[in-house]
């Protein structure tokens, strides 16, 4: 059954100091993907400015600008609707580079052996899912107890992380069991903060499976980045000069429409 | 030849005052130190260029079309000829370049090709700069210089003419350029190549800019002039990759230009040389370099390689752990002669401790056979003494053409001991003379 999403991602930055020369560069829009069809979306700024969207070499969109005058605020919010529908999802051919550890996937020594001590099952769906399983029973979900910086290697050594450190960590054991895999960020049904996931090549698809909550994702899951990790998709990123501090609020809302 | 000898001291003394200097990393920290430049030159036949003119632009032009490949379509892998993992894993690959094509089709418009010749005549590809490689300017400035103390001397030898530099480098810009002002982009006067970068400036009539002199509106370039803000089309930078736009790439980079990557990925500015080609002059690539000459231009290579070994190969895994006390042991990931081990140097201890890294990270070292390359003749407080020397020769790719410049930076150790010749190792350099005949 198809979903029709409706989508609200509000964030709010917040400067202790006006800051100017701000430049920016968002992923905050979700692009059409194979079973996802955006309907209609818009992203709105304050301080309103100009912006132009890009599309990136993974195929996401980016929503680029700057802020040149004094500001103490930056708010921008996205609002759409979307169908995800997975019979509408294509066969495709799985570039070489998800199959590669990246900067933020990187095994570490650690991480080899514990992969070594786990009794796969050879079938790739099977052991897709048989990772998903041993990472969410491994690692503890503490919020907060890591940053944007940390690595697989770093969040497994600790034994805990976010939702960003379950998907690096599936990523590098899924790498390295053979499987072609990459990251997502987006928003899953319900209310609260942006989540990550990863999906792995099955069968020509690029099937969605939540490490953090030990699942494959269903059409309730709204897609709006693709990379190899993190580092390849964040959200937001910006420059400014100024001698401030910065405090970011965020709130996003998925609800679906009968 | 004697004329010049006489002049050391003063043409020294020049190159100081103009700035000609590098940094090196000693111990862990930063030096700056003097270029010395020794006067008598090295001296390449006409016969003998011509050979190596026609296989630097062949293998420029098939690392140029590896590039292309790689971040296109990436037929090689498919073929199976260079393995995928050597691509991707390798450091100096970015995924941001995936799907873009440079202006012109070009990524590496400066290439800086480093050989040494041998004492059997032959001449080998050490390796590739592809990434903003430096040295064109030292040559060129002290070539000026020894016209000017000893005019004699080129007036009486048939040597080409290389004072071109600039115009050939204005025309490699030209050729790319998407439309505005060529600029040169240098970190600042506290760079120990500055010199460099303002002389390229002059001599190919590029505007030098930092870091606050540019920005990007609306996915365009601007350079801030006292004419009001100019378009750039084309961006000689001499900034590593990863401090070229902090949106895009290293975060904390103050030295960039924030949305530099939007623009290029518009197709608005060309970038001299395009980003992510680290890919292709990692010492792991090196190997089959002559594999893409095969492959994209069905061409035999003119040049040969220095026999090379991987790790990764079982047979020449074998050959390197029963020769590791001859060959000489390079770490891909590194460059300007850090990294390089010479087996015969060490203790068994030593060796042993090598053997077991290369085990353990195969991927990560080359091995090659120590090439015992020709001796030059330098000036050593008075006397003549014989010094390593290697060539860094330049290549410059344009959209249109790829031209050798006939000259090149000649490179000698001062350690009699020493094969290393990097300037970041703290050598000397000299005049390279192509004979006209």
């Amino acid at each position: 059954m198809s979903r029709l999403l409706h989508f609200t991602y509000d964030i709010q930055l917040a400067f202790s100091a006006p800051v100017v020369q701000h430049a920016f560069v968002l992923r905050c829009l979700p692009p059409d993907l194979p079973g996802q069809q955006i309907l209609d979306a818009g992203l709105t700024l304050d301080p309103s400015v100009p912006f132009s969207i890009q599309r990136d070499n993974f195929g996401n969109l980016l929503e680029v600008g700057q802020l040149e005058d004094p500001h103490d605020h930056f708010w921008y919010r996205a609002r759409g609707s979307v169908r995800v529908d997975f019979a509408q999802r294509q066969l495709v051919r799985c570039s070489p580079i998800f199959r590669q550890p990246s900067f933020y996937t990187r095994l570490s020594p650690e991480l080899t052996d514990w992969l070594n001590t786990l009794a796969l099952p050879q079938n790739p769906r099977d052991l897709a899912w048989a990772l998903a399983q041993a990472v969410h029973d491994r690692l503890e979900y503490v919020a907060g107890s890591t940053g944007v910086a940390t690595t697989a290697a770093q969040a497994f050594h600790a034994g805990k992380g976010v939702c960003q450190d379950f998907a690096h960590i599936y990523l590098a054991l899924a790498r390295q069991a053979g499987l072609a895999a990459r990251y997502v960020n987006g928003l899953p049904q319900g209310e609260g903060a942006s989540h990550a996931w990863c999906e792995v090549w099955l069968d020509g698809l690029w099937t969605g499976i939540d490490p953090t909550r030990c699942r494959w994702t269903d059409e309730g899951y709204l897609r709006f980045n693709i990379g190899r990790d993190f580092g390849d998709c964040p959200m937001e990123r910006g420059v400014f000069r100024g001698p401030a501090d910065q405090t970011q609020t965020v709130f996003m809302r998925v609800s679906q429409q009968q | 030849m004697d004329d010049l000898i006489r002049h050391e001291k003063q043409i020294n003394h020049q190159l100081a005052r103009y700035g000609v200097k590098f940094g090196i990393y000693k111990d862990g920290t930063f030096h700056e130190r003097l270029f010395p430049f020794d006067t008598i030159p090295r001296i390449i036949t006409a016969q003998e260029w011509e050979q190596l003119e026609k296989g630097l632009a062949q293998r420029v032009t098939a690392l140029n079309l590896f590039l292309k490949d790689i971040y296109g379509k990436k037929q090689i892998l498919a073929d199976g000829i260079v393995p995928e993992d050597f691509v991707y894993r390798s450091p100096g690959y970015l995924p941001q370049c995936e799907g873009i094509t440079p202006p012109g089709g070009i990524y590496s418009h400066i290439s800086g090709i480093d050989l040494v010749k041998g004492k059997d005549g032959v001449w080998y590809i050490l390796e590739d700069n592809l990434r903003i490689p430096s040295g064109a300017s030292y040559p060129l400035i002290a070539r000026e210089l020894c016209r000017r103390c000893s005019p004699d001397t080129f007036r009486h030898n048939h040597i080409v003419d290389n004072r071109q530099y600039g115009q050939l480098l204005r025309q490699t810009m030209d050729s790319v350029s998407t439309g505005g002002i060529n600029v040169v982009f240098t970190p600042g006067r506290y760079n120990a190549a500055y010199f460099e970068h303002s002389y390229l400036a002059e001599q190919s009539g590029a505007v030098l800019a930092e870091a606050g002199d540019l920005y990007v509106r609306d996915s365009v370039v601007y350079y801030r002039s006292i004419h009001g803000d100019q378009r750039v089309g084309a961006l000689y930078r001499r900034v590593s990759d990863e401090y070229m736009d902090p949106l895009c790439f290293e975060p904390s980079s103050l030295i960039g230009i924030p949305n530099l990557m939007t623009a290029y990925r518009a197709g608005n500015v060309a970038v001299l040389n395009a980003f992510g080609n680290g890919a292709a002059d990692d010492k792991g690539i090196y190997y089959f370099v002559p594999k893409m000459i095969r492959y994209y231009l069905g061409e035999e290579p003119i040049l040969c390689n220095a026999p090379t070994y991987l790790p990764i190969d079982e047979t020449d895994k074998k050959y390197i752990m029963d020769h590791l006390d001859t060959l000489v042991v390079k770490d891909v990931a590194e460059a300007g002669g850090y990294g390089v081990v010479f087996g015969s140097k060490l203790t068994k201890e030593k060796l042993e401790d090598l053997r077991q890294t290369i085990l353990a990270n195969p991927r990560r070292f080359i091995a090659q056979e120590v090439i015992d390359f020709q001796d030059l003749p330098i000036m050593d407080e008075g006397q003549k003494v014989e010094r390593k020397a290697d060539l860094r020769a330049f290549v410059l790719s344009g959209a249109d053409k790829t031209v050798v410049w006939p000259s090149g930076l000649t490179r000698f150790s001062r350690n009699p001991d020493s094969f290393i010749v990097n300037s970041s190792q703290g050598g000397g350099f000299k005049d390279t003379w192509i004979l006209s005949r």
